[in-house]
């Protein structure tokens, strides 16, 4: 029941109503705390939606058999999960989930991250595929691993903060950031709620709905067939600006390949067979490679296959160029043609027991 | 130090603790005095000096003012006070403005010369401050104030934080009694104080900071845009713009609140106005009133011919144009003003004994239609309220001239839609009173959910980047 309108403010109900701004404030605060720890999913969209819908095919009776490709945005544009499964299905009878784990802006710590996730989560695919950025490998003053540039502590959970210590991420750094985001989520996490909520209120680019907007094999279908020279050549531009200075002279070594070693042995302490993959890229972005680097990059791969029994698939060379948008990101035809090959060169023969050969 | 900040929170949440911790009204000001010079150098030291030094300098002027009794003297030294204010605003924004202009005429009429532009940094807020300083020597002059014996007193005057860098701009005769009464702390004034602070972080963060999301790409380079888009920018810039300085000011009337102080209120619901007379009275009433007192009736006001008013009308017009900003642009954008307001007084006087057309224009629909044409003009007239004068005209040619443009908006226009939709809901709510009767008679409970429904909402609608307030330029 309301007041008579002659009413007037009194102290009593001003000292309450700032009382009780203040109780649902914080108790909005603690909520969404608690909500981020219960559901990661909140914290990251990127991994959490690819996640689910991964754990809600590969964790079933019968078990079906499980490839899963980890990469950055060129496996997500290019690795098309429902394809292969189809490709694959006149050869194996039984239930085949290939499924696409590729995340924009990430490399080999991120991948490490996402792997220990799914492992926990109780995941253990019958061939694990992971990318390898070879941009992401080297070592550059001040911006060791490169993956800095793209990293989000917000993403993370307070262990795993920890466990980046020695990755390159010192926690005098990404710990502040971390907090932050924890004691306000509302405002640090609202790219992620909104993005889910009300995707329109924000510009594409902080929506985090990558991982939403896929497939059933969790591919992100590229939109566009063929693009003209035009837009080609500024897709270059960006690449060349984006990633030739660090390719010039590229001496894998660092955190990054740590953390690609660290997946190996991971896969090895869980069966899981493991086969690295160079995807594919075109001419003009294969031609920022001197002969040594190629070198460098075969050598460090080997070495780690040498360890840990894996393998290297380079299909750098697979795609002609007219099927990707800048060189590195697939079209269509090139996700279709790459995802093709693949089956038919590496999982096929991987099915049929010939693949550690 | 924006006001939407984390920085400036723990700011104010300091400067609150200690400024109600303390037994003394003197020590209150010294405190404020402090916390004021240390907002402002927290973005340029110097500068900060700057405004301390010409500060000090008024005070004096405006004592010696009170102490002389010859009137050629008083005149001298408002003169003075008045010239050194200009002078210094002049010197910092001004200066490449005109030494540019003067040379760009000079290269049109065959001499070559060239000027050498100073870089300088303009000192935030140092058109609203020079207007305070000017408008308190002018009113010790006219005998409406005495000059301030008590130095601390006149500094916080002008340095107050809250209103600061971007208004409202104080009347001595208004600020500086408040400053002897002894603060008690209240809870209403609390109340009062959150409730403004909270509206205008929402304007400035849900609001004024999504608009820019559609405004600021066009704004930059509208060439890439199809009609359609661009008509769409601009309505998202009129909000904006009302949303980012109304907001502003409210946050800065709500923070003196908490701190015991009371500062005029800048906006009545602006884009409600039904002509473009009515606007000015509801538009940044501050600066608006302030250019009357202290340059319209000095002029002669409207005491005069219809064509004596509107001349005096252009020239506050455009001098108020260019207080906004050091670019023709601008100035434009206050000419328009001026031709806006001498028009509608035409009209007005056109209409006078046109009983019929009168009462039509009272009914609801003329009043709809007058609001309806009111908000077009303004909002046409924002097309200039930017610097370049190049960038307004090509906006106005594809605005009028259907023109394909191959750059989508980076937000879909729904979420502009639905901001108009609540914006049109709160000017009912603020138009019809119900948010002061709401505010008195709704449970505790409830109005304490709403703040904190308001603040999450506000932290969850901020776009990407938080963006400065547009009025901190000026």
């Amino acid at each position: 029941m309301l007041p008579p309108a002659s009413c007037r403010p009194t102290r009593r109900q001003a000292v309450r109503a700032l009382g009780f701004g203040l109780f649902f404030w914080l108790v909005l605060q603690v909520g969404m705390i608690v909500a981020v720890a219960a559901y990661p999913r909140l914290r990251d969209p990127l991994y959490g939606d690819k996640a689910v819908r991964l754990l809600r095919r590969a964790l079933v009776e019968p078990r079906p058999r499980t490839i899963v490709m980890i990469g950055s945005s060129r496996t997500g544009f290019g690795f098309h999960g429902r394809r292969i499964e189809a490709r694959l299905k006149p050869i194996r009878p039984e239930s085949i989930v290939a499924y696409n784990f590729g995340i924009p802006s990430s490399g080999p710590i991120t991948h490490l991250i996402y792997l220990r996730r799914l492992l926990a989560a109780g995941l253990r695919p019958d061939l694990l595929l992971v990318e390898v950025l070879p941009p992401m490998l080297g070592r550059y003053p001040g911006r060791t691993p490169l993956e800095k540039l793209w990293f989000y502590p917000d993403r993370m959970t307070y262990d795993e903060l920890r466990y980046l210590e020695s990755y390159g991420f010192p926690r005098s750094e990404t710990e502040p950031k971390w907090l932050h985001s924890a004691l306000n989520p509302w405002f640090s996490l609202r790219f992620q709620l909104a993005g889910r909520v009300v995707p329109g209120w924000i510009p594409w680019s902080v929506r985090y709905d990558w991982s939403r907007g896929t497939d059933e094999s969790g591919w992100n279908t590229p939109m566009r067939t063929t693009v003209t020279p035009a837009e080609y050549a500024k897709g270059i531009a960006q690449a060349q600006a984006e990633y030739e200075i660090y390719l010039r002279d590229l001496q894998p070594a660092g955190p990054a390949l740590t953390a690609l070693t660290e997946i190996a042995r991971l896969c090895r302490e869980n069966a899981v067979p493991l086969y690295f993959v160079l995807m594919p890229e075109g001419k003009d972005f294969r031609a920022w490679y001197s002969p040594t680097v190629n070198q460098r990059l075969r050598f460090a791969l080997d070495e780690i296959g040498r360890h840990h029994n894996t393998r290297v698939i380079d299909c750098r060379e697979w795609v002609p160029d007219h099927e990707f948008s800048d060189a590195h990101h697939l079209l269509r035809p090139g996700a279709e043609h790459f995802s093709d090959r693949m089956t038919d060169e590496v999982l096929q023969p991987f099915l049929q027991g010939r693949g550690l050969q | 130090m924006f006001f939407n900040s984390l920085a400036f929170l723990v700011f104010f949440l300091i400067v609150f603790t200690i400024y109600w911790s303390l037994p003394y009204q003197r020590l209150r000001v010294y405190l404020l005095l402090a916390a004021s010079f240390y907002f402002y150098a927290s973005w340029d030291e110097a500068l900060a000096m700057l405004v301390v030094s010409t500060t000090i300098a008024d005070y004096i002027v405006a004592r010696c003012m009170c102490a002389t009794r010859s009137q050629e003297l008083k005149k001298f030294l408002v003169a003075f006070s008045v010239v050194m204010n200009l002078g210094v605003l002049a010197y910092f924004k001004y200066r490449n403005f005109f030494l540019e202009s003067l040379q760009q005429g000079l290269h049109a009429i065959g001499d070559t010369t060239t000027f050498e532009m100073a870089k300088l940094i303009v000192p935030f807020g140092i058109s609203f401050y020079t207007f305070e300083a000017i408008s308190y020597s002018v009113d010790v002059f006219r005998g409406k104030i005495k000059a301030e014996r008590n130095l601390p007193n006149f500094m916080l005057f002008i340095l107050f934080f809250p209103h600061l860098v971007s208004g409202p701009i104080v009347r001595a005769g208004d600020f500086l009694p408040q400053t002897h009464r002894p603060k008690r702390f209240s809870w209403l004034r609390m109340q009062a104080g959150v409730q403004f602070f909270l509206m205008g972080l929402f304007k400035k963060m849900a609001i004024a900071d999504r608009m820019a999301v559609y405004s600021t790409p066009v704004f930059e380079d509208p060439t890439k845009y199809s009609t359609g888009s661009i008509w769409i920018a601009l309505l998202a810039f009129a909000i904006r713009i009302y949303c980012d300085f109304s907001g502003y000011s409210d946050m800065a009337v709500g923070c003196a609140h908490m701190l015991g102080y009371k500062l005029t209120l800048n906006f009545r619901m602006p884009y409600l106005a039904p002509n473009v007379q009515d606007f000015w009275h509801r538009w940044h009433i501050s600066l608006s009133t302030w250019l009357r007192d202290y340059l319209y009736f000095p002029l002669g006001g409207s005491r005069g011919s219809a064509w004596f008013a509107a001349r005096n009308t252009m020239i506050v017009m455009t001098l108020g144009g260019l207080w906004h900003g050091a670019t023709w642009s601008y100035v434009v954008w206050g000419v328009l003003h001026g031709c806006l307001l001498v028009g509608h007084r035409f009209f007005k006087e056109w209409a006078k004994d046109k009983q019929q057309l009168r009462a039509w224009l009272d009914t609801s629909v003329g009043y709809a239609l007058r609001m309806a044409l009111t908000f077009l003009a303004v909002m046409l007239c924002w097309v200039f309220f930017q610097p370049s004068l190049e960038i307004a005209v090509t906006m106005l040619q594809r605005m009028f001239v259907p023109t394909p443009g191959t750059e989508m908006l980076p937000l879909h226009p729904r979420s502009l839609w639905y901001t108009i939709a609540f914006m049109a809901l709160c000017h009912y709510i603020g138009a019809k009173g119900l948010w002061k009767t709401w505010s008195v008679r709704l449970p505790a409970p409830a109005l304490g959910f709403g703040y904190a429904t308001a603040l999450t909402l506000a932290l969850v609608l901020a776009p990407d980047a938080g963006q400065a307030f547009i009025y901190f330029q000026f």
